[in-house]
């Protein structure tokens, strides 16, 4: 019980940062967004694997963190020195 | 006794985490935004990860844990300061008449 109250607070926030994305006025605004999304959904994976005792989720946490650093370090080179595009 | 540990120091983390989200709506400075993420990325996620090792005990799962503890501690700051340097470099500035800025 605990830990649902846990992960539905994790997920409100998730869903507060999602409306700064929408919000945010420059891609830079909308990459730092991205940026701090990616770490509450690894927290939900582990909750979600912690209380389940289910150890392989936990791949995906690793896999999910692997491929943010890969987008998101991508997107910031690839706009760098070009401007606003969005 | 270990449990009631575990639980305290995961709803810490999660304290830390619900500071930085109410950071970024707080503050109209894009620099003064990027600084507050460090507050989620590492010690929201560190206190949150500590906490769940110590309920879990010591095996197997809580070493994966550390795996992930360690590839964030790695990454978090790479793109932050990724992030910080394309914005820089493109030219986007301080806004002039902020009354939030630090």
């Amino acid at each position: 019980m605990i830990d649902y109250i846990a992960m539905i607070l994790l997920a409100s926030f998730a869903f507060l940062i999602l409306i700064r994305i929408f919000l945010g006025p420059t891609i830079w605004d909308r990459l730092l967004g991205l940026n701090l999304l990616s770490p509450k959904i690894i927290m939900l994976i582990v909750l979600y694997s912690l209380m389940t005792d289910r150890t392989y989720l936990l791949d995906v946490a690793i896999v999910f963190a692997l491929l943010s650093f890969v987008s998101i370090i991508f997107i910031a080179r690839f706009v760098q020195g070009k401007g606003n595009i969005l | 006794m270990r449990s009631v540990a575990g639980h305290i120091l995961i709803y810490l983390g999660i304290f830390f985490v619900m500071a930085g989200t109410l950071g970024l709506f707080r503050y109209r400075n894009f620099y003064a935004r990027i600084l507050l993420s460090s507050q989620i990325d590492t010690v929201g996620f560190l206190t949150l990860m500590a906490g769940v090792i110590i309920r879990s005990g010591f095996n197997f799962f809580s070493a994966k844990i550390l795996l992930i503890c360690l590839l964030g501690l790695i990454i978090s700051p790479l793109n932050t300061h990724v992030i910080a340097r394309s914005a820089y470099r493109s030219g986007y500035k301080l806004e002039k008449d902020d009354k939030n800025a630090p």
